[in-house]
Parts: C-alpha cells; structure tokens; sequence
C-alpha cells in the first residue's frame, strides 16, 4: 500500500479558557487579544486527528503548516506532542493583515514547496473567523480537487478515499481520488490526548520557519495589500433578556407579537397578516 | 543557582493538564463516590498516556523527564482529584526492578514500560514503619531460596499490586555479625508465590485502600535479594521510599494546594456579596495570598529536591523538608479554600473538603510529620553540612551555619 504524506493547516485562536478577557478596542476596531494565550483550534485538532489516524493505518509523513506572527510556534509545537512529524511555520511582515484570499495563497505556496503531498486537512472554518472559505481556496492555489464539511473519511486503495460530507437535510457519500483537500467538521473523529512522548517528540522534531523569501509567491497577492477583502467596522452585539408579557385574546396577542418584530426589524414590514391565520 | 524546571517539564505539566481536563475533571462525581470500575478505567488511560514513563530514563525505554517531570505530572493530575494517582505504583514498580535487577528486572521491564505493571513497599508491620529494628516478619536461608514468613500492614493498594519490595529481618540485630540495620534484608516477592495472601482490605475517609498481607513460607529464590545483598536491607528500601515515596507523595500534596487555589480563586470570582465579587474584600484576597504563598513555597522546595536528584546527587534532607513543608501547607490551604467557599466548602459536590480530607491522609505516607522532623533535626545538628546531609556544599543552597 502506498504511503500517505498529509499536510495540516492549522490557525492560533485565543484559548477559549481566556475568553471572558478578549475586548474590542474601539478606536483600532481590532480585537485586544495581547496576553490571550493561543490554543490550537477545535477543528484543528479534528484535521490533525484524521491526518494521524490515516499515518497510522497506511504510513507516510503528518506535516503542520501555519501562517502567524512569531509566537505561533506554540501551536505548531502542540501539534508535534500529538504526534505531527514536522511543523513549518509561514511568518514575515509581508504576510500580515492577510484575508482569507491571500491566507490561502502563501499556505498554498508553502504546501507546494513542501513537496510530495497527498492530503490537505484542514477545519471546515476557524473558531474566530468562521468564514470555511480558505480550504476551497487553498485547494484552488493548489489545484486539487476539495471536499468541506466532512464528517468521515474511509480509505479505499492508494489513491482514492472514501468521504462523506454533511448537507442540511443529511449527508453524501463521495469517492474522491487523492491529492485532495479536506476540510472536516467535529463529528469526524474524536481528536486524541496528548502522551507524556510528546513532550520529547517536541524537543527532538523540527518547526522549520520561513520568510518571504523561502518561498514563492506574487508580493502584490500577499497580506494587506494582498487581500480584497477589507474591514469596514467591528461592534461589539450585547445580549440582553427583556421580558415583555403580552395579554389579550390569542389572535390579538399573535398581532402585537408581528407588529413588535416588525418594529425590531426581525419581520419585513410589508409583511401582510393572514386574518384566517392570525 | 541553576535550578529550573525545563521547557520538556512544562509540557507534561500541559499534558497532564489536558489529560485531567477531559478524563478527571468532568467525572469527579464518579471519583467522589469510589465508583471503582471509573477508577480502574482511568488507571488504564493513565498507563496509556505514559505518565509513568517520565521518570524511567530514555536508554531503559523511558521519555526521561525525570524526577522532575515526574512529580509536576503528579501535582496536575492530584489537582484534578485528590487521591492516589495509579502512576505512583508503577513507579514503585520501576523502582523496584531496577534496584534489585538481573531476573527480576528482565521479568518486568516489558510490563512496566507498557503500564501493566504495579509495585507498593511492602514494609509497614502493626507496631509501625519506622522501628525497623522490632520487625516481626524473617526470611531465613533454605539452599538458594529463602523463605519468607510473617505480616505486613498498611500496603497502599496491596490488594492488587504484581509485586513489593518487602524488609525482612534476616539476622538478630543484638547478634555482633549482624547488629543493627545489619539484620535487615530486602527482598521482591511477587503476588503470585505460594504463601502470599491478602489477609484484609481497610479503606481510608478518602477512599484509599491499604491491606494487610501475609507471608506463610514464602518462598523466594535468592536472586530476589535486592542489592547490595543479605543484611544491607535498609538502603534499597530507603531509596525507593525516598525517591518514589516521599517526593511521590509531596507531589500530590501539592496538587491539594493547587486545587485548593484554583478552586478558591474562581469561587471569589463567581460568588458575589454585598453586591461586588468576594476577591473585592481584603480579607479573602489575604487568604488567597496566603494560599498562593504556600503554593510558591512548596513547589519550590518539592521541585528542588526532584531537580538535585535529576542532577544524580542525594536529596534526602530536601525530601523529608519537602514532606513536611507540603503536608502542612496542604492542610492550611484547604482550610482556607474551605473558609472562603463559606457553607458550599464542605459540600460533597464543592472540592474543598475533598482536598481537606485528603491531606491528612498522606501524613503518614512516607513517614510522619514526626518522622520527617526528626530526620531533618538529626541531620541538621549532626551534619557537616547541615541541611544538605551527605551532599556536597557547593550544590547546597542551604546553609545555615
């Protein structure tokens, strides 16, 4: 059987235990994430998880790949002690305030340098940005086929593997032929725990950092000016109970509910009240 | 002054910390209860995630962390829940083994690197620990093999334990040729040999199983004896208690600390009183302090006496101050986390009053306040180096004269 070499895309979210103390800095309209210990997000774990799984069943190479300031060696570091074989860290000044476009572009360079690969894993989406836009991009950097929303994955023979995606009202078995990317939601494994050799694997694997100049890439495609995508304002949504009880016949009551949502802006207000109905 | 803990340390504290995350802290109602089919599971996910393997060195299959990886495991996983975390035996086991090596060593090396292997001191008798030299249980010499007759108490988990490292008189301490610590041997003896039996199983307030076995002509083939050999019992023993044992059991007392605070720390965030969160009262952040106080303190001195044994030299004095030092902080601490979690500290649902009731149950493992008190004052009057005992003064930062 053929090896199988993987490559995981892994993000630095702010740990979900320090969440109470992320702000929005009103004047930047950025997030105050200084002092927010990074953790390797859910999803990820659910991609490295299939990676490891599938190095273990068919043999080959789990390499990590991340774009992020200095200091995101720590999550690269996290993935080594689950198990990944090397880790390779993207970081230049050059590749900051990237969107998703652009985040996809140099993960796709670095993934390409890399060689000989098989499978792209990555999270169906990021548990800050939510957007689930760079794994289809990075699959068209790339030009591999892409699969999203995977909830399980089935290898069958050495180029082909077996998926089955989730759709709203069920799911869909596919036949995929490898290279291929994958991006998985949480229900396809139950990512493991690290052992106590992870904390040697750390000492002894190498996270490989590389610049700019490490690998190829358009300047005009990369980190801000890069990114077609630009933030027009950030606010803050407080969320707050108010309890309002509204008396009357049942129909009557159903008419003040419209009207109250429709004030609110949850209903359109052309909305027109069946009378028969309501 | 060169004692750190190392980043390789700092990553089994996280995996430990993971590790208590998902598999003890969301189950403390099972471990509350003595459900004793969870607490067998989780022995097993303890063994699976090595935690005994840290202080095993690499060229014996081991991930090396050492002593000092090895009681920040124990400290993270005895936050999570007091209690006596499975590693302990394995370690006992390792200890063992290696101490006594050849056959015994050979035999159960596979299984302890696997985690399949447990091992407790097989040492207390029923008039005490300590006065070695009353010991009632003898081995007497039959051609290669000797025979092993008599009873021993207070065996941490001697139910279910594969093996022990047992002291046994083996000559008459009045006699000239065997005077003193002279008479006494120490031997492996395994469950399975004919003879051996578990006589009764007590449990602690906490939950804790020791037992008492028995030795009805047990026989023990010769290279069994744990080196250095027939009448040189005490040094063997004394170096797995220590450095199993008693930094073993410092660990875990630690970790009463440290859950004490955590726990604390987030009840003065969460219980509001006159209208502003409790930390906001001076009182409570005193006692937060003094908590936090004794947390520095015993770690430092715990993680040192692991350190200087990392570094290949003795930290026997250090073990003992360790002991004693994180015993009574563990009891102090727990009693201030009790006091500032009001009525719900001594709730069976709340951690308090686990980590309360806990504490005094380690006093006399390892040897008592009064033990270790001793063993401090003799050295520190007696020694040439006093605190340090038999080490050199320069890897010493104690001095005191």
């Amino acid at each position: 059987m053929k090896e199988l070499n993987s490559v995981v895309c892994i993000k630095p979210v702010p740990d979900q235990r320090f969440w109470d103390k992320i702000s929005l800095d009103p004047k930047t309209q950025t997030l105050r994430r200084a002092g927010i210990p990074v953790a390797l997000g859910p999803l990820d774990l659910n991609a490295l998880e299939e990676a490891l799984r599938i190095k273990e069943a068919r043999g080959g190479k789990v390499t990590v790949i991340s774009m992020g300031p200095p200091g995101t060696e720590e999550i690269l570091e996290w993935a080594i002690v689950l198990g990944a074989d090397e880790a390779v860290l993207l970081s230049d000044r050059a590749f900051a305030g990237a969107d998703t476009l652009a985040t996809a572009y140099v993960l796709a360079s670095g993934i390409k340098k890399l060689g000989d690969v098989d499978l792209v894993f990555l999270g169906n989406e990021s548990l800050d940005g939510s957007t689930g836009q760079v794994g289809p991009q990075v699959a068209e950097f790339l030009g591999m086929s892409h699969l999203t929303h995977i909830t399980k994955i089935d290898l069958a023979g050495d180029t082909k593997l077996k998926a089955r995606f989730h759709i709203e009202f069920g799911s869909i078995d596919v036949e995929v032929k490898t290279p291929v990317v994958i991006a998985v939601d949480k229900e396809v494994n139950e990512p493991r725990l690290a052992n106590i050799w992870g904390a040697v694997w750390a000492q002894e694997r190498k996270i490989n950092c590389w610049s700019i100049n490490d690998v190829e890439v358009d300047k005009d495609k990369i980190g801000l000016p890069g990114s077609p995508t630009q933030v027009a304002g950030v606010t803050t949504i407080e969320l707050k109970r108010k309890g309002e009880m509204l008396t009357g016949e049942p129909a009557d009551i159903a008419r003040q509910l419209v009207k109250k949502l429709q004030t609110d802006k949850v209903l359109p207000e052309a909305l027109v009240c069946r009378r028969d109905v309501v | 002054m060169s004692f750190k803990v190392t980043h390789e340390q700092e990553l089994a504290r996280k995996i430990a910390l993971e590790f208590a995350e998902r598999e003890i802290i969301p189950h403390r109602d099972k471990l509350r209860v003595e459900d004793e089919e969870f607490e067998e599971q989780l022995a097993v996910k303890e063994a699976k995630a090595g935690f005994h393997l840290a202080m095993i060195p690499r060229d014996e299959g081991g991930t090396g962390l050492g002593q000092g990886g090895r009681v920040i495991i124990l400290e993270e996983l005895g936050a999570a829940f007091p209690r006596m975390v499975s590693s302990l035996h394995r370690e006992f086991a390792y200890a063992f083994a290696k101490a006594t090596g050849g056959v015994v060593k050979e035999k159960w090396m596979p299984r302890i690197l696997k985690g399949e292997a447990s091992a407790a001191p097989f040492i207390n008798e029923p008039q005490g620990g300590s006065d070695v030299m009353n010991f009632a249980t003898t081995a007497r010499k039959d051609g290669d093999d000797w025979i092993i007759n008599g009873r021993k108490c207070f065996i941490s988990d001697g139910h279910k334990v594969d093996f022990g490292m047992i002291l046994v008189k083996t000559g008459d301490p009045k006699d000239p040729a065997t005077r003193g610590a002279r008479s006494l041997t120490a031997f492996v003896v395994e469950k399975d040999m004919p003879g051996f039996k578990v006589e009764r199983v007590e449990k602690s307030m906490v939950g804790h199983i020791t037992a008492t076995v028995s030795f009805s002509d047990v026989r023990v083939p010769g290279n069994y004896i744990v080196p250095p050999g027939v009448g040189r019992g005490l040094t063997p023993v004394f170096m797995a208690v220590w450095d199993v044992g008693r930094l073993g059991i410092s660990a875990m007392l630690l970790g009463c600390i440290l859950g004490s605070c955590r726990c604390s720390i987030k009840f003065a965030k969460e219980r509001v009183l006159f209208g502003k969160p409790i930390h906001d009262l001076q009182a409570i952040r005193h006692r937060i302090a003094d908590m936090y106080i004794d947390l520095a303190a015993a770690r430092s001195l715990t993680y040192r006496a692991a350190w200087l044994r990392d570094q290949g030299l003795s930290s026997s004095q250090e073990q003992s101050i360790a002991k004693y030092y994180c015993t009574q902080a563990a009891i102090r601490t727990s009693l201030h986390a009790i006091n500032i979690h009001g009525g719900s500290g001594v709730m069976d649902e709340y951690m308090p009053q686990m980590y309360y009731r806990y504490a005094p149950c380690l006093i006399s493992a390892g040897g008592t306040d009064e033990v270790m008190k001793d063993t401090i004052g003799v050295a520190a009057i007696n020694g040439a180096n006093p605190v340090m005992g038999a080490n050199p003064a320069e890897t010493s930062g104690f001095h005191i004269m």
